[in-house]
């Protein structure tokens, strides 16, 4: 089924010529969960190399949608393409190979220990029975180190802090080895250093010819980081994409009103990059 | 270290295997009737050369052979069952409190054991379908408690655990119930399988029983890797490869058929599922790949252990071994309790 | 009908067995002989006339004693064992005799035996105003005082006197004709699986040293212990008497363990329960079933010897028959 499904890439590559496809496509999707439609005509790409944020209010669906795309839930309509196949179409093993999701947070009822849990995310590419080879060793080793948590390898993941449960999570999802990651507010839970350090991991994992979608509410980082922005806003019955292009471009006061209901002020800071900050009028309003 | 090597499996399987025979040994060598290990050697060097014929008139050759032997091997499969089915409703339900006896899978179980063995033989059944009734018992007792939680983790464990207090009192009712009207008033057998023992002489259905115990335990060594990945929620594990929805059915399903098989030869054993995977928890670690095979080792060792304390505290006389397990177990298991709710459910 | 009502009886009497309350297994109260002709006649004696029973010992006593149209209602199996009693209303079981079935009765005698649970409804019964007659039947010398006192109660004291005397005489022959023979080492089983043995202080215990078996379950416990295979291949018995309710080919069973004696010499015995472990008016018929059980139909022939030297020489003066 691997073989089949690179050949499939690689004519969905060749198609297009030398430019590689897009690595994930959404394609008009809906979803409906419990009677309620919660998205509406999401329809977007990414490519590979490229870092998308995908920010929008709560409750807009983006955390729906990258469940989606790990194929949790199924669309109502539309279609979700991965690397020129129907994410449908995959045994959750290939998918597996291909997107790493990264979720908030977890919750463990047996303490597992941190080097253990970073080690299943070699799961997909071992057999059913067995032990780590060499190499996956190698790899959750060298993906401890790169986020600085190699110390933390033989401690029970109970007794880590919501920031180390969300390097260890980030680190099972590397070891992965995808091609896509997907990202639910990777650094919700991180000081500034690490929030810094996440970040830079993911656009090196993209610039390697990957690709990542992450979710954020820090705009302004979501605006330094990502290459596209992909803004969800609420629609008349279900949330839909409002805009997708360059973080100049998307994270706009006009933009930003629409979909969050508020006042924003943004301007380039003296690097060069986009800043978004609330309104002080926004908060003597309250 | 943060792989499982080679080396430490064997040194952990090969430490357990040992302290195993030792026990085995020790439960040979043991009894009311005080005849001594040497005796116990002889009567091994004997059945070794293939002369046991020979001795037939020998006590101590019917009393190792033929009494404690025989009990010693329903021992460690009911052990070994009850343990590792344990490690895999934890996993599974994500719930380390979890334990076929607890969750009401063996009354489940018992009740449909006795539905055969009570109205069997008017309905022309023979009771050598209690083991397979059991299994079918136990199976629909964990659909109902799947289906009462509404899913792995959603209702917290205290709910999960009500739900199985609830179910056990309804299947001894239902047991105590059946056995009334269908004049099967047997007082003492009934209440043998409510506490749960080893002392069945008949034990016809061994090989059935072995049987379903290597099934069950062979699946859940296959699957190993699958109940870490489950066991860290279900989505994680779909996200991680693994088809859980397949994975669990087959794992429940030779859960069941181990737990039906080990209560058809020995009533309801209980909290075995409970003591020895949490303790094994605490030396080895949470890894099912090496949990499972150390859980049935580990659970062997203790109720055999415990059926030698159960049929030697009382000089000639015997205490059902459930009443053993449940002595250590009730216990601890509050204990367990009272730490996962000061914890906050599921944490 | 009959094979389903003695199941049930043998049923019964394992889950009395195993609490320890050596009621003892009932059986179908058929007179026989001379005696059957008191039940003809006409009931003309003091006492009271509206008798509840709920224990199948004195239920069978107060039909030996041919009294039984005074009883107004009776336990559940009491009136399952006795066919002269299923017409009677019943008033629950054992352990659970139902106090407003018996009160709705107005009997003006309560039977039962002594025991925990039926101590506890005596208790309350009383309370209520209904008088109540607690009789102990564990032991032998207790069931020949419930057919002393139950003759005294119903005005048969010759009937009573007559059963006791009979069973005692047939005691004295028994142990007569056993006395030139082997006390063999025995073990009495009331079941197999889970094993329950005959104890010490229990009437089959006396019973059986009566007949001249050495009764090695007495050296466990008191009562009706639950016993282990080993201690018993240990103990080595000459004599298995296997009283397992249903149960048939004792010897087959017994086989699986050759080193036992009575295996080995082929002395493992099918006991009916039925006709043995009632401690109710026929213990005649009892110890003699026992005896040979024990010894093997040669017995007989010195049994009815002893009785009848006792016969032909003077008769015994009544403080001689309880001595004995």
């Amino acid at each position: 089924m691997t073989a089949h499904s690179k050949v499939n890439k690689s004519t969905a590559n060749s198609a297009a010529g030398d430019r590689p496809g897009p690595t994930i496509e959404f394609v008009q999707v809906s979803v409906e969960l419990g009677g309620n439609l919660i998205l509406e005509g999401v329809d977007f790409e990414v490519v590979p190399g490229e870092v998308v944020g995908l920010v929008g209010p709560n409750g807009v669906g983006k955390t729906t949608l990258l469940r989606l795309a790990s194929s949790m839930l199924a669309a109502k309509s539309g279609e979700v393409v991965l690397g020129g196949r129907p994410v449908g179409s995959m045994t959750r093993r290939e998918l597996a190979q291909q997107v790493a999701m990264v979720p908030q947070d977890f919750h463990v009822s047996f303490p597992f220990r941190v080097g253990e849990l970073v080690m299943m995310g070699r799961a997909p590419h071992q057999p059913l029975v067995g032990l780590e080879s060499d190499r996956d060793v190698a790899l959750a080793l060298a993906a401890l180190e790169r986020l600085g948590i190699a110390h933390l390898a033989d401690r029970g993941v109970d007794t880590l802090s919501g920031g180390e449960r969300q390097l260890v999570l980030f680190a099972r999802a590397l070891v992965q080895g995808p091609d896509l990651l997907l990202l639910d507010e990777p650094t919700a839970f991180l000081d500034l250093k690490h929030r810094v350090d996440v970040l830079q991991e993911i656009r090196a994992f993209a610039r390697s010819g990957r690709a990542a979608l992450v979710v954020s509410h820090d705009l302004s980082l979501a605006a330094r980081s990502c290459d596209r922005i992909v803004l969800l806003q609420p629609g008349a019955e279900a949330g839909r994409v409002a805009a997708v292009g360059q973080p100049s471009e998307i994270l706009t006061a006009e933009n930003l009103r629409r979909a969050f209901g508020i006042e924003t002020l943004t301007f380039s800071g003296p690097d060069g990059a986009l800043v978004v900050v609330p309104s002080l009028s926004e908060f003597d309003r309250r | 270290m943060i792989r499982l090597s080679l080396s430490r499996m064997i040194f952990v399987l090969g430490t357990l295997s040992f302290g195993l025979v030792l026990i085995c040994l020790i439960a040979l060598a043991t009894g009311p009737s005080n005849i001594g290990f040497g005796a116990v050697v002889d009567v091994a060097n004997s059945f070794l050369r293939g002369s046991a014929d020979t001795a037939a008139g020998d006590a101590s050759f019917d009393i190792v052979l033929r009494v404690r032997l025989p009990r010693l091997i329903l021992g460690l499969l009911v052990g070994a069952a009850l343990a590792t089915a344990g490690v895999i409703f934890q996993a599974l339900l994500r719930n380390p409190l979890a334990d076929p006896y607890v969750l009401g899978v063996s009354g489940g179980a018992a009740l449909a054991g006795i539905v055969v063995l009570a109205l069997g033989g008017l309905l022309g059944i023979s009771t050598s379908f209690v083991p397979i009734a059991a299994f079918g018992g136990g199976l629909l007792a964990t659909a109902l408690l799947y289906w009462v939680s509404g899913g792995p983790g959603r209702s917290g464990p205290t709910g999960l655990l009500l739900t199985g207090v609830v179910f056990n009192a309804f299947a001894s009712a239902g047991i105590v119930f059946l056995a009334s009207i269908a004049g099967f008033f047997d007082g003492s057998r009934i209440f043998l399988w409510l506490i749960g023992h080893l002392s069945a002489v008949e034990i016809d259905a061994a090989g059935l029983v072995a049987v379903s115990v290597a099934i069950g335990f062979g699946v859940a060594c296959l699957l190993s890797r699958s109940l870490n990945l489950i066991a860290l929620g279900d989505e994680t594990a779909a996200q991680l490869g693994i088809p859980v929805d397949a994975h669990r059915r087959w794992l429940l399903l030779s859960t069941s058929l181990m737990v039906g098989a080990a209560v058809a030869v020995s009533g309801l054993i209980g909290f075995v599922g409970l003591i020895v995977p949490h303790a094994l928890r605490l030396v080895i670690g949470s890894d099912h790949r090496l949990l499972i095979p150390a859980a049935a080792l580990s659970g062997a060792g203790f109720l055999v252990l415990s059926d030698t304390l159960a049929r030697t505290i009382l000089d000639g006389r015997e205490l059902p071994v459930g009443a053993v397990t449940a002595l250590i177990g009730g216990p601890l298991f509050i204990f367990l309790l009272r730490r996962a709710q000061s914890k906050g459910p599921l944490s | 009908m009959i094979a389903r009502v003695i199941r049930h009886s043998k049923s019964l009497a394992r889950f009395l067995l195993a609490f320890g309350l050596g009621f003892g297994v009932l059986f179908v109260s058929t007179p026989q002989g001379e005696e059957a002709a008191e039940l003809l006649e006409p009931t003309l004696a003091p006492g009271p006339r509206r008798l509840i029973s709920l224990n199948p010992s004195l239920s069978a006593i107060v039909l030996r004693l041919g009294e039984g149209q005074r009883l107004v209602g009776v336990d559940d199996y009491s009136a399952r064992l006795m066919p002269e009693l299923a017409e009677l209303p019943r008033v629950g079981g054992l352990f659970d005799p139902g106090l407003e079935s018996i009160l709705s009765l107005r009997p003006d005698r309560v039977l039962l035996v002594a025991g925990l649970e039926q101590e506890t409804h005596a208790t309350r019964l009383a309370k209520l105003g209904v008088p109540v007659d607690i009789y102990p039947n564990e032991r032998l010398d207790e069931v020949l005082e419930n057919i002393q006192r139950l003759g005294t109660l119903l005005g048969r004291e010759q009937a009573a006197a007559n059963r006791i005397q009979a069973i005692l005489e047939m005691r004295r022959a028994v142990s007569v004709a056993a006395k030139s023979r082997r006390r063999p080492t025995s073990v009495a089983i009331v079941d197999r699986s889970p094993l329950f043995i005959v104890g010490s202080e229990t009437f089959l215990d006396e019973m059986l040293d009566a007949v001249g078996a050495e009764n090695l379950g007495r050296r466990l416990a008191k009562g009706y212990p639950r016993g282990s295979i080993e201690w018993l291949i240990d103990a080595r018995p000459e004599r298995l008497l296997d009283m397992t309710p249903g149960a048939t080919a004792a010897l087959e069973f017994w086989s699986r363990w050759p080193s036992i004696p009575a295996v080995a010499n082929g002395q493992v015995v099918d006991v009916d329960a039925s006709r043995i472990s009632l401690p109710g008016p026929d213990l005649d018929r009892a110890l003699r079933e026992l005896a040979i059980a024990v010894h093997g139909e040669g017995i007989e022939v010195d049994i009815r010897r002893a009785i009848a030297e006792r016969s032909a020489s003077p008769p015994m003066r009544e403080d001689e028959l309880v001595d004995q």
